[in-house]
């Protein structure tokens, strides 16, 4: 029997709510075109220890996805020790005992995967349901006892500076890394992830060791927990398996303000390669701007990976300057501001013109109103397409971890195709005056003479 | 636990095969998919998903770049992006647009054996992809000024993979280990042969290829089989089945000597990879190759990662790869060197390796520990329709059976023997290549 996680409810009266996937079925077969909506219905708990599980049942497939985010990321690094947060993370998978948990979870092909952002560290783990237990053995395991040893310590560290200098000869590593530098000043945003060769070698396993008992905390924690499993059962397995887990207070450095440049900066790095690669925009805004739904319509007609949005469509179709060019704003909105960013790879010759090009796209979206036509298909395509990323219960996990760290109700699904639907063309144009920069931007070029 | 777990995939996995008429009275299990071949040859395969309101439609046609002439490839890659740029009942850049506006997007890949369309649209929608799929199959336009721009950008895409030494010398290694055979073919042809494509050319590459009796449609999601059936008869039905592609010419491949490449490119360390002709993956051998390539270097405690790379620090990482292709190819085996470690002995003790595997047994620990990861990522695959649809096809392009059941248990039959057989059989010095991609600084 195939169960489904959602619950389906027919937007505008409510009538089919809860009643399950049939209705969609019955809904479609009748051939109405009812906007339909997804609802979950996930368990949400805070545990004595601080610690926030969201649990949601799918049996579907005999598969569990778990997903521990950790509020701590690169921005809570010192300068001087850049790079501390993925360096932490790649040490969670190491070490007796861990070790022995890592071969027992391979042994059965479960997925293990730790991962640090600017704002949120992961432990996750995928597992044939059958494994759930090993694999929360492993996860609570890196959670609470990595050990750091001191071999481990090193030997990353030669690792890390590797991966650094490999992406030195990277031309779009090193552009991008240019660009939030120029765009982010002293806002910890401008270091990259990864850290610097110089902060890599300053840290010291007293720094890992401290930047893990400080932000990796139940109350700093969210754990969800998605897959063929009883919500009931696992509470109290969870709750067992985390009990010696200790509340504790974190310490966060201040982080301070950005603020939006008032005149173009522009770096150029020489590099020989074919290609030119060019990195344009400015920054960008937080994920709760009131006007985010809006900027993912201009997106969409603007500048989206695709062939249909403007840049792409006048750049790559129109006048076959480049096989990539898209640009984005509410793909980077986080918790920080993020940025507007343009990207185009062409050959060298071509750089100066796919430059105006793209600026004169961007004042034209400040300058006239989107067509109906961009404007309606946008909305279709963002209120249809959204099933496809909630595929599988790794992605749902993503999903309920994202909403508890923004803020948001977990069946905001239900209200985000109204949110698109109610943008309007004056908006577009509004949004794209505030948040674009065409007179004022960080433009990176990084290609050859 | 691995019975119950194999028994569940039987149950889910297979395909029945239905003659057409008969089809609205057939109730299938649930889980299975269906299999039907049209009139003019096109092999239709649709699998039922109804855990989200979603569709993906893939269109597979059997030719890659080895079914170019030698060393004269590209043409197969260009017909695959004029595939976008309008037919007969859709202008430049409008199915592209109809899609999004439908709630979904377009995409394509293309390899060295197939070339994939691929549409992922709501439910609701979903036969959208069925008009725009069975019209460019064979009324794609080849407007000759959307041809001549789009050259331009395909030739941007190549200098983009210039910019990538790793891509560069795999290129490089694969010509060398595969001289004189298809598969040595550039996926993307060189720059300066694509700049000069004529479109009649490329047309008549379009003209050999793109025939329902050349291709595989594979549907997955929230459709109900019957009526898909109907609809996708009603839309490919009426194209006429065309002549039958030519064969490749592939001569006996049989390497004679070992080869060996050296290339210099600005990268940071050594990195050593070798290659050997290996068997089909859809066969016996292949399966045993396959698993062999799990315990080479599949995770931490993979053999040689938990030697080289753990145990005696030679490498920084192993990695090893073998492809799922439609004749013979290669399997790669790959390191890249821990500064002050000698060539000779990286080569040496990688070699050595491999050698091994001809002489001491895998213990069954190892050997139950890759079935165990192929068997779950298999299950995993299944959360994602786009996944599932492409693993459909696939499976009917390798082997003709779109039923996974058959490469699941494939993989279970294999033995320590079986390994033990292949290493012995094809990890030989004359069917090999080493390749070298050194730093320009050293």
């Amino acid at each position: 029997m195939v169960t489904t996680r959602f619950r389906i409810t027919e937007n505008s009266k409510g009538r089919w709510k809860a009643l399950g996937f049939l209705v969609f079925l019955l809904i479609s077969l009748a051939g109405c075109s009812n906007k339909l909506a997804v609802q979950m219905s996930p368990t949400r708990t805070v545990l004595a220890n601080g610690l926030t599980v969201i649990v949601q049942e799918d049996h579907s497939l005999p598969v569990v996805s778990l997903l521990f985010s950790v509020k701590a990321g690169a921005i809570n690094e010192p300068d001087t020790k850049a790079g501390l947060a993925s360096f932490v993370v790649r040490l969670l998978t190491q070490g007796a005992p861990l070790d022995q948990l890592v071969a027992k979870l391979e042994f059965v092909g479960g997925r293990f995967l730790t991962d640090a952002d600017r704002t949120n560290s992961i432990v996750a783990s995928q597992v044939l349901s059958k494994d759930l237990t090993l694999a929360l053995d492993l996860l609570s395991c890196s959670l609470t006892k990595a050990p750091f040893e001191p071999k481990q310590v090193a030997l990353e560290r030669e690792s890390i500076i590797l991966e650094l200098t490999e992406a030195e000869n990277d031309p779009v590593s090193v552009g991008q890394k240019m660009f939030d530098k120029l765009i982010y000043g002293t806002h910890p945003f401008y270091r990259p992830i990864s850290g610097y060769k110089q902060t890599i070698k300053a840290i010291t396993r007293q720094d890992l060791l401290n930047y893990y008992h400080n932000y990796y905390v139940p109350n700093n924690t969210v754990l969800a927990i998605v897959g063929d499993i009883k919500t009931r059962k696992i509470l109290t397995k969870i709750k067992k398996q985390f009990a010696s887990w200790e509340k504790r207070p974190i310490s966060r450095p201040v982080i301070p303000a950005v603020a939006a440049q008032k005149s173009i900066k522009q770096s150029k790095l020489l590099m020989a390669r074919q290609q030119t690669h060019i990195f344009l925009g400015n920054l960008g805004v937080k994920r709760n701007n009131r006007d985010y739904y809006t900027l993912l319509v201009l997106d969409v007609i603007l500048g989206s990976e695709g062939m249909t949005a403007r840049i792409p469509q006048v750049l790559r179709d129109t006048l076959g300057l480049a096989y990539q060019a898209y640009s984005n704003i509410t793909a980077s909105a986080g918790t920080e501001p993020g940025v507007f960013e343009s990207y185009l790879a062409v050959s060298p010759e071509n750089t100066e013109k796919a430059i105006s090009k793209l600026l004169q796209e961007i004042r034209t979206i400040q300058h006239e109103p989107v067509s109906d036509q961009e404007l309606a298909d946008a909305k279709t395509y963002l209120t249809g397409s959204y099933y496809f990323d909630l595929q599988g219960t790794e992605a749902m996990a993503e999903y309920l971890v994202f909403c508890e760290n923004h803020g948001l109700p977990f069946n905001y699904l239900n209200k985000y195709p109204n949110y698109i639907n109610s943008v309007t063309k004056q908006a577009i144009q509004r949004a794209a005056n505030k948040y674009l920069q065409p007179e004022a931007y960080t433009l990176v070029v990084v290609g050859p003479k | 636990m691995r019975d119950k777990i194999s028994s569940w995939l039987q149950r889910t996995t297979s395909f029945v095969v239905l003659v057409i008429c008969f089809l609205s009275f057939t109730t299938v299990a649930e889980g299975q998919g269906q299999r039907a071949v049209l009139a003019n040859g096109l092999t239709v395969l649709i699998k039922e998903n109804h855990t989200l309101p979603i569709v993906t439609t893939m269109l597979f046609y059997k030719f890659g770049s080895r079914n170019e002439p030698l060393g004269d490839s590209g043409r197969a890659h260009m017909t695959e992006h004029m595939m976008f740029k309008g037919s007969r009942q859709y202008g430049k850049g409008e199915m592209d647009a109809i899609v999004r506006k439908a709630g979904g997007w377009l995409d394509a890949k293309i390899t060295m054996d197939f070339t994939s369309y691929s549409i992922n649209l709501p439910a609701k929608e979903w036969t959208t992809a069925l008009a725009i799929e069975a019209d460019r199959l064979r009324d794609c336009n080849f407007e000759p000024t959307a041809f001549e721009a789009e050259k331009k950008v395909v030739v941007e895409e190549g200098k983009m993979r210039l910019d990538l030494p790793f891509v560069v010398f795999k290129d490089k290694l694969k010509q060398v280990a595969c001289q004189g055979q298809p598969y040595s073919n550039l996926l993307f042809g060189h720059l300066e042969d694509v700049a000069a494509f004529s479109l009649t050319s490329v047309k008549k590459f379009y003209d050999l290829y793109y025939q329902p009796n050349n291709a595989v449609l594979v549907v997955v999601g929230d459709i109900q089989s019957s009526k898909a059936l109907r609809q996708i008869t009603k839309f490919f039905g009426p194209i006429p089945r065309g002549p039958t592609p030519p064969p490749i010419t592939n001569k006996n491949w049989e390497q004679k000597q070992s080869r060996k490449l050296e290339s210099r490119a600005d990268v940071p360390y050594s990195i050593i990879e070798i290659t050997f002709q290996a068997p089909a993956c859809r066969s016996q051998d292949g399966y045993a190759m396959r698993l062999l390539n799990h315990v080479l270097t599949n995770g931490k405690c993979s053999l040689l990662n938990k030697k080289l790379v753990i145990e005696q620090p030679y490498f920084h990482e192993v990695f090893s790869d073998y492809p799922e292709t439609m004749a013979p190819y290669l399997i790669f085996v790959a390191a890249e060197l821990k500064t002050g470690v000698k060539r000779t002995k990286a080569e040496q003790i990688l070699l050595q390796e491999l050698e091994n595997l001809k002489t001491v047994p895998l213990a069954d620990q190892e050997i139950e520990q890759a079935k165990n990861q192929i068997e779950a990522e298999f299950v995993f695959l299944q959360e994602n329709i786009q996944s599932q649809a492409n693993f459909i096809g696939q499976s009917e392009l390798l082997s003709a059976s779109a039923d996974p059941s058959h490469y699941l248990q494939g993989i279970e039959a294999v033995t320590s023997q079986d390994i033990q057989r292949v290493a012995q059989k094809y990890f030989i010095n004359q069917r090999r290549t080493i390749g070298w991609l050194l730093p320009d600084s050293e």
